[in-house]
């Protein structure tokens, strides 16, 4: 069987806005966004190749992030993906949709008897 | 760019470069991995164990390019094409069963899409005109709703009065001698009002269509337009014919122009010339029932309000109609309606004819699905072990239904493309069979939308008989197939689901054949049915008399005079007649009749007027039920005499004998001379029509003659040609015929109606009883232990065929009784093709009964045979 594609505990979706956050920052190859994912969220997000690529895909197809083949620092090939425009809009739409829910879902966690 | 598009786009590149693709992908993850394993050097680790560990992080490559393949549409498209070469590599390795099925689903297909033609040309396909929906029939009707033809008078009301149409036309049947270089012929036309083409949205092949004065009396109305058909089998396609004249009845016609091919509703008509309604005459009046009137409605106009216009313009114009024609009124209805719900020579209209014929047809599908369905259910329980084995490998269930699933859409997809090369013949056939059933301008056709109903009915077939075996395979029991060690398991869910579908065949089997006995028992009360004639040995023609060498009465009684006494001089000859009306053509006068003694506004009734020579009815061997025929004497002028049917002396003479007793016909009194039986006027089934005989001398138009041969009638007809010729050479005999054969053709289109559902039934016959053999055969060979154990423990072979047998025939009786009560339904949508029996009829019920009993014990016997023949100790080693 093949290792379980989904990172435990992502949320569906949520993974793909992490990579567009990754890429805003600048343009990365495949490797690069999981470690910088690992280390951005101190090792809470350990993202495999096999839920990563499909994501990549999946973003590429949709026209978020674009991939071209260039040399890395150490003069190997690798392809980097960048975000396009609506990519960009993109994550900028989800971080406040995000943003939204996530205080939504804090304002539940807090909420004590008797209260609403 | 939509985000939709991106993905379609991209999809179809890695499609379209699919090796491209997975060449950068496996790059991809290469880089990937020494990426990883890089960062893992320089955390301090050896090269050998840097790779390792990386490798071991990512797991199995393979199975990432699966995920990131599977994030693409493209992927869905990869593995159902996987899945359909899967498929037909099974269906490869079980040849036999392949074929039976495609065989089975062909059949069914090609019949069904042979049948959808017919549906689709009669009731879907928009008739062949332009802007078909605005193209009405305007009729009259009376109080009671009888519909009658359109008087010339009434038809000038509506052209000067009515603003619903663009243009109406009025046209009539006629028929001429056409004159060839050294053929005479007789064809058929139609007259028509100069609005013609307009009206239909036509455009001559050649030439122009007729001009307002071309109708108009005393104008230049010697033209006429052909038809393509005609132009191409008299005319060898001349375009110079144009221009040129032919003669029609003696009178020379300029040809003004060509219709194209199958322009018309009606495929009998050959030509066409401009309806003159000469003023005053009876032709112009406001009384006859003579044309059909069809119309062009202005774009936006209702039939409804055309009707409604036309309704109130009746009643603006009441004053101007005769006192008789006060119950008179008038009606509008789509063309297409007037087509399919007209007279034709099937029984029935048209629609009723495909709706049954779509029925049955639709049974037969259905009746072939379930057959494969229970044949994949059967070879599905071989192989469990493989998908058993599929599913232990991770296949989801999902997969294995959607590999069942494509197994059945494959075999469908062998089965339509077969069905559709079937159909091109199918089609073809029907077209000639309804030749005579359905006008031409509803000719069944295979086009494209009858291809796209093929395609559609495939896919539905495939769904139907593969979704049981697909719901199956969903839930394999993987351990107990897996530990069976290969052998297929017995399933009695399994069975009961099979037992369930050859039953519902059982049942729609029985639902066709009672159909098919309920026809054959139709046709046979038909073939009793006493035609009021002597049919055998008598020979029929028909003929003009052109107005133009025949133009007053005395000349045509005289020339009918003259050949008749020719004819009753030949050899072989016992007797010879002029009349009008002949059995089974139609034709004489629809006349209003009444006793002088009851008051003219009784209740109308409209009596078939026949004139008639002496010798007529004689030749013909009407029954003579009291009184005498027409005598030569009788045959003048003056003569106020009349031969009346039964039907008509049982409508008036109820109440006294009808000899000597007068009679009002057409306002005209006649005394009655004599009482004949009723004879057929169209067909034999239906009602016989009030005849009243009156003497040819009041009507000499001679159009058709009957001789009562000695021998075969047939071989007579070259000596009345002769006789013919002789007298003038410029008519030409028409439909010359025997009365015999006549009869005979006018039960055809039973006959072909009979063959098809016939023909469905003893197919879905043959079905059922294939399904029930394969059941019982199955059934047998997966109980083989039990049977052999029964055997050794003392059971003789008869309690084993016994045993096999009770199965199957509980199962056959459970659909034949599910079968008898449907089709006691259904047999209520049969009516329009049933004469004089009921939708239970015992004969065809019983007969069913018998037949299904026979044919499933047939199907039975084998497969118990062959269980009770098995020797235990080979079966017992064998496990």
């Amino acid at each position: 069987m093949p290792p379980s594609d989904k990172p435990s505990g992502l949320v569906q979706g949520t993974l793909d806005m992490l990579i567009l956050k990754t890429l805003a920052l600048e343009p990365m190859h495949g490797y690069g966004i999981g470690t910088r994912l690992d280390q951005i969220s101190r090792g809470v997000f350990q993202v495999n190749a096999g839920s990563l690529f499909p994501a990549l895909r999946r973003l590429e197809r949709t026209g978020l992030i674009r991939g071209e083949w260039r040399l890395t620092e150490n003069n190997r090939r690798a392809r980097y993906y960048a975000l396009t425009p609506a990519g960009r809009a993109m994550l900028r739409q989800e971080t406040r949709a995000w943003e939204v829910q996530a205080a939504a879902i804090a304002r539940i966690l807090r909420a004590v008897p008797g209260e609403v | 760019m939509s985000a939709a598009w991106n993905r379609f786009t991209g999809g179809l590149r890695a499609l379209l470069r699919r090796r491209d693709a997975e060449r950068e992908l496996d790059e991809e993850l290469q880089a990937y991995l020494e990426a990883s394993a890089a960062a893992k050097r320089s955390g301090g680790l050896p090269d050998a164990e840097a790779q390792r560990l990386a490798r071991a992080e990512m797991g199995s490559v393979e199975a990432v390019k699966d995920h990131v393949r599977d994030a693409g549409w493209e992927s869905l498209v990869e593995a159902c094409w996987h899945d359909a070469r899967y498929a037909s590599r099974m269906l490869r390795r079980t040849p036999a069963f392949t074929l039976v099925a495609v065989l089975v689903l062909a059949l069914g297909i090609g019949a069904s899409t042979s049948i959808f033609s017919a549906l689709d040309a009669v009731l879907l396909r928009p008739l062949p005109y332009p802007e078909a929906d605005r193209l009405v029939e305007v009729f009259e009707v009376n109080d009671t709703g009888r519909r009658n033809g359109v008087s010339g008078g009434v038809f000038r009301d509506w052209e000067a009065h009515s603003t619903s149409f663009d243009g109406l036309v009025l046209t009539g049947p006629i028929t001429a001698n056409l004159q060839g270089a050294d053929t005479l012929e007789r064809v058929t036309g139609l007259e028509v009002t100069s609005r013609f083409l307009r009206v239909f949205g036509l455009q001559p092949l050649l030439g122009r269509g007729f001009l307002p004065a071309e109708e108009t009396y005393g104008g230049p109305t010697g033209v006429v337009l052909i038809t393509e058909e005609l132009w191409d089998s008299h005319f060898g396609r001349d375009a110079a014919i144009v221009g040129r004249t032919i003669v029609l009845d003696q009178v020379p016609r300029t040809v003004i122009g060509i219709l194209p091919r199958g322009a018309l509703p009606h495929r009998e008509v050959a030509f066409f010339v401009p309806a003159v309604l000469a003023p005053d005459s009876a032709r112009a009046s406001r009384s006859s029932h003579w044309a059909t009137v069809i119309g062009r409605l202005k774009r936006g106009v209702t039939p409804r309000e055309a009707d409604a216009e036309l309704k109130a313009l009746r009643a603006r114009l009441a004053g101007e109609y005769p006192a008789y024609k006060q119950r008179w009124g008038v009606g509008v209805r789509p063309l297409h309606e007037m087509l399919v719900s007209g007279p034709t020579r099937a029984a029935g209209t048209p629609r009723q004819l495909v709706l049954v014929l779509v029925a049955c047809v639709g049974l037969v599908l259905l009746i072939a699905c379930a057959n494969i369905a229970s044949l994949l259910l059967a070879r599905a329980q071989h192989r469990q072990p493989e998908i058993a084995l599929r599913a232990a490998l991770g296949a989801g269930a999902g997969r294995i239904v959607r590999q069942v699933l494509t197994e059945s859409l494959v075999l469908a997809a062998i089965g339509g493309a077969a069905g559709v090369a079937l159909a091109y013949w199918g089609v073809e056939l029907l077209r000639r069979l309804t030749l005579d059933m359905l006008p031409q301008a509803l000719t069944p056709r295979l086009d494209g939308r009858v291809l796209v109903f093929s395609v559609l009915v495939t896919v539905v077939t495939g769904v139907l008989f593969g979704v049981l075996p697909a719901l199956r395979a969903r839930r394999p029991d993987v351990n107990d197939a897996l530990k069976r060690g290969g052998r297929s398991a017995t399933g009695a869910g399994r069975h009961r689901t099979q037992s369930l579908l050859v039953a519902a065949e059982i049942a729609l089997t029985v639902v066709l054949l009672v159909s098919a006995g309920l026809l054959l028992r139709s046709l046979a009360r038909m073939g009793a049915v006493d035609p009021g004639f002597d049919a055998d040995r008598v020979l029929a023609f028909d003929l003009s008399l052109p107005a133009a060498t025949y133009p007053s009465t005395d000349e045509r009684l005289a020339f009918s005079r003259g050949l008749l006494g020719r004819i009753r001089a030949l050899p072989g000859v016992d007797a010879a007649g002029a009349g009008q009306a002949i059995p089974f053509a139609g034709g004489g006068y629809g006349e209003y009749v009444r006793r002088p003694d009851q008051p003219a506004d009784r209740d109308i009734v409209i009596g078939r007027v026949d004139f008639v020579s002496e010798g007529y009815l004689e030749a013909l061997g009407t029954r003579l039920l009291g009184g005498r025929t027409f005598r030569d004497a009788d045959n003048r002028p003056d003569a106020r005499v009349a031969v009346i049917s039964e039907t008509t002396a049982a409508t008036f003479f109820a109440d006294r004998d009808p000899l000597g007793a007068p009679l009002v016909v057409a306002g005209q009194t006649y005394d009655v001379i004599g009482v004949m039986a009723d004879t057929v006027y169209l067909a034999l089934d239906a009602d016989r029509q009030p005849f009243v005989y009156l003497p040819q001398a009041l009507d000499p138009s001679v159009s058709a003659i009957v001789v009562r041969a000695g021998g075969d009638p047939l071989s007579l007809a070259g000596a009345v040609r002769r006789e013919l010729r002789r007298l003038d050479p410029g008519l030409a005999m028409a439909n010359t015929r025997s009365l015999d054969q006549s009869m005979s053709d006018s039960m055809s289109a039973r006959r072909v109606v009979l063959g098809l559902i016939g023909g469905f039934a003893v197919a879905a016959l043959a079905l059922a009883c294939v399904g029930l053999y394969g059941l019982m055969a199955y059934s047998v060979a997966t109980r083989r232990r039990e049977l052999c154990i029964r055997m050794a423990l003392g059971a003789e072979r008869q309690d084993v065929i016994r045993l096999v047998l009770r199965d199957g025939m509980r199962l056959t009786a459970i659909g034949l009784a599910a079968g008898l009560v449907v089709s006691l339904g259904a047999a209520r949508l049969l009516t329009s093709q049933l004469y004089q029996v009921r939708g239970y009829d015992p004969a065809a019920l019983a007969g069913t009964v018998v037949v299904i009993a026979l044919v499933a014990l047939l199907a039975c016997w084998l497969p118990a045979q062959r269980g009770s023949l098995a020797s235990p100790m080979s079966v017992l080693r064998a496990e």
